[in-house]
């Protein structure tokens, strides 16, 4: 699991990097869903690797996984924006704001999904991914180019891929479902509790 | 690995530092915590989405581009430009020469696609300036951004192709084609490639005054605006008798639309369609 995050942290940060850069600053569908994804998963699985890494002092602050569903939340939906789509095209910094933020979003968003119960996952899930799939419908109907850095059709193809991306998304965590309602996990208890 | 970790800060709950399972500690325990940083967290991500979006009025590049323009004038910058005739010239020479404010867009004579709706606006508007008389008040420019293919000679097909009036509507190509990426910088204008070797960009009209700045930025569909805005922003006709007797309606109502339409995008301040910068 270390070798993964360590993978897929190496190959989202070099699509940043010269000789792949061409990808991300000619196709959205490389930006956003080749790249962006990545960043995330790099994270999840960062956070799946050293579990004890965060500490004490974060699970106090992150009780129902509910900082951790806030703070990917946040980040996701900040570079959802297509002005700031354009911004990480065009501008270094904002480049690596965005390497660093989408990592840091996919910690946050495994620590917040490990730590929430049910109802927090239903309530987050719930808004994000119908965010991300209108988002996807948007790119895909609009006629108009929302990215300056990128044409019409990679627009297109990116808004079709990010649906299907909520939809498997989606998927994947009702499948998560069954084994979540198997197993008694701390999360239940707290969900009782509260 | 992470910085919240790494503060060794007093923790009165000593020994849950590396306990992560919330079912143990009393449940309450650090909920009012989670409600600060969660607040917190959200707070801050408004902030930096309202900070990047223009306090959330604008989502694309585009508009970013147009409302910042519109609040603070950009000077157009200079550049040796080549036309039709194959004579060269500064641009802001070109601009300033002669009083006349510019509807000026961008376009590559290969253009099969938005260059030529591009040039469809223009040649209404050229139609438009004739008819009302415009012609010594408000020009119409095209740039080439693509200085590799269009020579004086392209420029030539492409404006008889276009059907220009030299008079009213000009269109030149940069003399030296390293300037390219600066042009496009100073105007915000993005072209990428795009299938059968043709660009896509963001295709606009920009209107320039006649002091040689860049003042509105308005879409392809509003070419009639672009034009009352561009008489707003022209400096006041020189007080020929003939018009001071018989003062026609017309440009008291266009003064007023334009008044209104450039107050529309922007809230901008009552000065800003008024000319004010322009030279005594």
């Amino acid at each position: 699991m270390k070798l993964l995050a360590l993978l897929l942290a190496a190959l989202a940060a070099s699509l940043s990097l010269p000789p792949l850069r061409v990808l991300i600053e000619q196709s959205m569908v490389w930006h956003m869903l080749v790249q962006m994804p990545l960043l995330l998963a790099a994270g999840a699985c960062a956070a799946a690797a050293w579990p004890q890494a965060m500490g004490g002092r974060w699970a106090r602050i992150n009780r129902y996984g509910l900082t951790g569903f806030m703070l990917a939340q946040c980040i996701t939906a900040y570079w959802m924006i297509p002005a700031l789509v354009d911004r990480a095209v065009v501008l270094p910094g904002a480049d690596a704001a965005k390497l660093a933020t989408l990592w840091v979003a996919g910690v946050a968003l495994r620590q917040g999904y490990v730590q929430a119960p049910l109802a927090v996952q239903l309530f987050f899930l719930g808004y994000g991914l119908p965010m991300l799939a209108w988002l996807g419908f948007h790119l895909a109907s609009t006629e108009v180019r929302l990215c300056n850095a990128y044409s019409l059709e990679s627009q297109l193809r990116t808004g079709q891929g990010l649906v299907a991306l909520a939809l498997v998304l989606g998927l994947v965590w009702a499948a998560s479902l069954r084994r979540q309602l198997a197993s008694p996990l701390p999360r239940a208890a707290a969900l009782e509790v509260s | 690995m992470n910085a919240a970790s790494g503060a060794a800060a007093s923790d009165p709950a000593g020994p849950d530092s590396v306990d992560p399972d919330p079912a143990k500690p009393d449940p309450a325990d650090g909920l009012l915590g989670t409600f600060t940083t969660c607040l917190a967290v959200l707070l801050v991500g408004l902030l930096a989405i309202f900070q990047a979006t223009a306090g959330g009025s604008a989502y694309t590049t585009e508009t970013l581009r147009r409302s910042a323009v519109a609040q603070a004038p950009v000077r157009v910058p200079n550049f040796e430009v080549v036309d039709a005739r194959g004579q060269q010239q500064a641009l802001r020479d070109l601009l300033t020469q002669d009083g006349r404010v510019w509807i000026v867009d961008f376009v590559y004579t290969r253009c099969m696609t938005l260059c030529l709706a591009l040039g469809t606006v223009f040649q209404q508007l050229q139609t438009q300036v004739l008819a009302q008389g415009l012609q010594h008040r408000v020009g119409l420019l095209s740039i080439s951004f693509d200085p590799a293919n269009d020579q004086p000679q392209a420029l030539a097909a492409y404006a008889q192709r276009m059907r220009m009036q030299p008079d009213i509507w000009q269109l030149v190509s940069l003399a030296k084609p390293e300037d390219r990426r600066r042009l496009l910088d100073s105007f915000g204008i993005m072209v990428v490639p795009a299938p059968l070797g043709e660009f896509e960009h963001n295709a606009a009209l920009h209107i320039v005054t006649a002091d040689g700045r860049l003042v509105r930025i308005l879409g392809l569909d509003e070419g009639t605006q672009a034009l009352v805005l561009a008489q707003a922003f022209a400096p006041a006709p020189a007080p020929a008798p003939a018009l001071a007797q018989a003062p026609a309606p017309a440009p008291a109502l266009a003064q007023t639309l334009a008044q209104t339409l450039a107050k529309a995008p922007q809230q901008a301040p009552h000065q800003a369609p008024s000319p004010a910068a322009a030279p005594p």
